[in-house]
């Protein structure tokens, strides 16, 4: 589902922003700095605090999120589900790594922890 | 698909195909260049050059982990103003730092915005919170650094560095470009541990080597140490040489006498002589000639001595001790012949020692006495544990000592037992008996004549025994020859009666 | 009340409109620009309605509302609240439209973005506006502050 040219516009080149539902049917929309490729089929968003998307997905396991490619600025937007959380594996090692580097660059170890990579189906994404 | 995406995909993949074809060549061209080498320093920094030339990368570094694992040294860079060799980085700190503590590779596309997003964060925070917060880290490499890729060079899985390429240019490394400096990152983990074992390898030669120097210098050191000890032993013994008699120096030394308390009674020939008048002398002359008269006495007597084979027990200022049969003994009889000759040849050389002494301004003529006797003795090393004499003592030590104080001037008086042992080869008169405290019967003594084989030549001397008549003629000694006549006249006369 | 230290960002950051119905019916579109009204009470967001057919879909079944909007410097504001109505764009807006985006342009370009790309995605005026009361804000500004109530 996901393809090769939309690889870019998951590189955390370019903020995406995300959708998610409350049980009473309110929705959040806040941005992410990234949304990582898992495969053709899954993403992932990194969970570092407890936030209202996070509260959200757990009544609500829906997402609607828009990805840009920072090269000719053409944006994706995915529907999605969330599948399961990670907190050990390659995934999560690239992820904690990515924040590691740079928190500990501005000093800000300790800050910034990744408490679980978060694991969502794609059930469509649009051309 | 129709002809012409299919002529597309054809083309798309000839190229890609040819890419990779070209990256392989380059790839073991730079293989090659740097396993030629064994040096550290120019692997690094060959594959950085190359990196450049064939694949473009302009800034790139090589940073070796540290023995203790704690952080990273920049062993060579490529393209930056600054060489920055030798800056560090923590593991753990940094895009590098944190590849290198998970030995993971890590591309980063937009460090920028992740920098000005933490940069936003910390803005925030309250100033008491900062305070825990750590500082900004200075690390090496571009300041405005906008795409990265590092990769852990592992061999074995060990960690031994990170190559890191880096650009200004917002994510312009892409799954190509992270593969080969994957492969690139391998060859330069190969080479280089190659080259760590080679100068391992070196090192250990070097540390046997200089070990092996230190050994030799240390054995150079220790013959050296032991030859001047010897020397000093040697000059030591020599010096006790002079305390003992030869005799007992050598048996010491060779390891024959056992310097310990022990002692043994054996025949001996036990010699005694003391200097007549020498006291006086003691009296009257400066201590310093004194000194020299009396050394030189006792010099000459000691050679003497020496030479006939005696063991000189010990001065006790101008007397002589001397004995035969210990520890050397060439048989009783030959002991004593040995003896009394010495003590002859002792005789002789005073004669000359009172001329020269004479010469010298002592008017007073020094005259030895001498006694000889022979008989069981004890001998051997008497003392405390820390202090011993090589000395004899016993009734034959008392007898000898008795005799000689019942000697003539400058003559050798004998006991009977001695007597009997030489009388074949030395003629001697009778002379008379004496009392000896711890002898229970007096002692017959005898004086010296001169050698058998002289006396045969030499007719001036007759020395007959018969029971009831002793006959001692001395023809040199007789002052008035017609006193001589009348004397055997009336014995003769009496005689025939 | 919107509090007028959110001003800034409404007039100059991206912005996303978010609704939602309930499942997976959940819908977001950009924003080109955004006014708030006398009262202090009510926003209306500029968009193209050719991207929004989705969203009002949504709204007609569900009022509520998600507005985000955000600085390149990481200030950012949550808007939440409940659909009001539709209209057009008269001049004003289009012209407050047009300031906005062509400082989001330079913006974006000047952060090294290519900006005939640029150009290409915020060029286009939007066309129809949509209204909301603004019942909560929420300071989004990621830190120790975000998802804090300031309105």
């Amino acid at each position: 589902m996901i393809k090769d040219k939309h690889l870019p516009a998951m590189q955390g080149m370019f903020p995406s922003w995300i959708t998610s539902c409350s049980k009473e049917g309110e929705p959040n929309t806040t941005v992410i700095s990234q949304i990582w490729y898992v495969d053709k089929n899954h993403v992932a968003l990194s969970f570092q605090f407890f936030n209202k998307t996070k509260k959200n997905i757990s009544v609500n396991p829906f997402a609607y999120a828009t990805i840009t490619d920072p090269s000719n600025m053409n944006q994706y937007n995915l529907e999605l589900q969330f599948d399961h959380s990670e907190t050990e594996g390659e995934l999560f090692d690239e992820m904690d790594m990515k924040l590691q580097a740079i928190a500990s660059m501005t000093g800000m170890t300790g800050i910034f922890e990744l408490q679980a990579a978060d694991v969502y189906k794609v059930l469509s994404i649009n051309d | 698909m129709d002809k012409h995406s299919q002529k597309d995909e054809f083309e798309n993949l000839k190229k890609v195909l040819d890419r990779k074809t070209k990256e392989f060549e380059i790839i073991k061209q730079i293989s090659s260049q740097i396993n030629k080498t064994l040096d550290v320093n120019l692997i690094a920094s060959a594959m950085l050059k190359a990196m450049d030339e064939f694949f473009g990368f302009k800034y790139s570094m090589i940073l070796l982990v540290d023995e203790k694992m704690q952080k990273l040294n920049v062993l060579a860079t490529h393209g930056y103003e600054i060489r920055g060799i030798g800056a560090s980085v923590k593991l753990g700190v940094g895009v590098i730092g944190i590849v290198a503590k998970k030995k993971k590779m890590m591309r980063m596309a937009n460090l920028g915005m992740q920098r000005s997003y933490m940069k936003a964060i910390k803005s925030q925070i309250s100033p008491e919170e900062k305070n825990k917060l750590g500082n900004e880290v200075e690390l090496p490499g571009l300041k405005n650094a906008e795409s990265q890729v590092a990769i852990p060079m592992l061999f074995n899985n060990e960690l031994i560095g990170v190559l890191s390429v880096e650009s200004e240019k917002v994510n312009i490394f892409n799954n190509s470009d992270e593969l080969l400096i994957g492969i690139l990152a391998n060859q330069t983990a190969n080479a280089l541990q190659n080259a760590k074992l080679y100068q391992l390898e070196q090192k250990r030669k070097l540390e046997l080597n200089n070990a092996y120097s230190e050994l030799e210098k240390l054995n150079n050191t220790l013959e050296k140490k032991v030859d001047e000890r010897t020397k000093e032993l040697v000059d030591l013994s020599q010096k006790l040489a002079k305390y003992f008699s030869p005799q007992v120096y050598q048996s010491i030394f060779s390891g024959k006498l056992d310097v310990k308390i022990q002692t043994k009674r054996k025949p001996l020939t036990v010699f005694f002589s003391d200097l007549e008048g020498f006291t006086e002398l003691t009296e009257r002359l400066e201590p310093e000639v004194l000194t020299e008269i009396l050394t030189q006495y006792l010099t000459e007597m000691s050679n003497i001595a020496i030479k006939w084979g005696g063991t000189i027990d010990k001065f006790i200022g101008d007397a002589l001790l001397v004995f035969f049969g210990d520890p050397n003994s060439n048989g009783n009889k030959e002991d004593a012949i040995a003896c009394v000759s010495m003590a002859i040849e002792m005789l002789e050389k005073l004669k000359i020692l009172r001329n020269f002494w004479r010469d010298k301004g002592i008017s007073k003529p020094l005259n030895a006495r001498i006694g000889i006797h022979t008989g069981v003795c004890t001998v051997g090393n008497f003392g405390s544990e820390d202090r011993l004499d090589y000395t004899i003592i016993g009734n034959g030590v008392n007898l000898a000592s008795r005799i000689e104080t019942s000697a003539e001037p400058n003559k050798i008086l004998l006991s009977e037992d001695t007597y009997l042992l030489i009388k074949k080869n030395i003629i001697c008169s009778k002379k008379q008996k004496i009392d000896v405290k711890g002898v229970s019967y007096p002692v017959q003594t005898y004086e010296v004549l001169g050698f058998e084989n002289k006396y045969s030549k030499n007719s001036s001397i007759v020395e007959k025994n018969i029971p009831g008549l002793s006959l001692s003629l001395n023809k040199s000694e007789i002052e008035d020859n017609q006193t001589a006549i009348d004397l055997i006249k009336d014995a003769l006369k009496s005689l025939q009666s | 009340m919107i509090p007028s230290l959110t001003l800034n960002a409404l007039s100059s950051g991206l912005g996303h409109f978010g609704v939602a119905l309930h499942g997976n019916h959940i819908r977001h579109i950009d924003t080109y620009g955004a006014v708030v009204d006398n009262s202090k009470t009510k926003i209306t967001c500029f968009v193209r309605s050719s991207e929004s057919v989705d969203v009002l879909n949504i709204l007609k079944k569900s009022p509520n509302i998600s507005y985000y909007v955000g600085m390149i410097t990481h200030e950012a504001y949550n808007f939440k609240g409940e659909f009001k109505e539709l209209s057009n764009l008269d001049s004003d807006a289009l012209n407050i439209s047009e300031n906005y985006r062509k400082n989001l342009i330079d913006v974006l370009s000047g952060l090294g973005l290519d900006a005939e790309a640029v150009r290409n995605r915020y060029g286009e005026a939007p066309d129809l506006g949509i209204t909301f009361k603004v019942n909560k804000v929420f300071m989004q500004t990621p830190g120790p502050k975000a998802g804090k109530i300031i309105s």
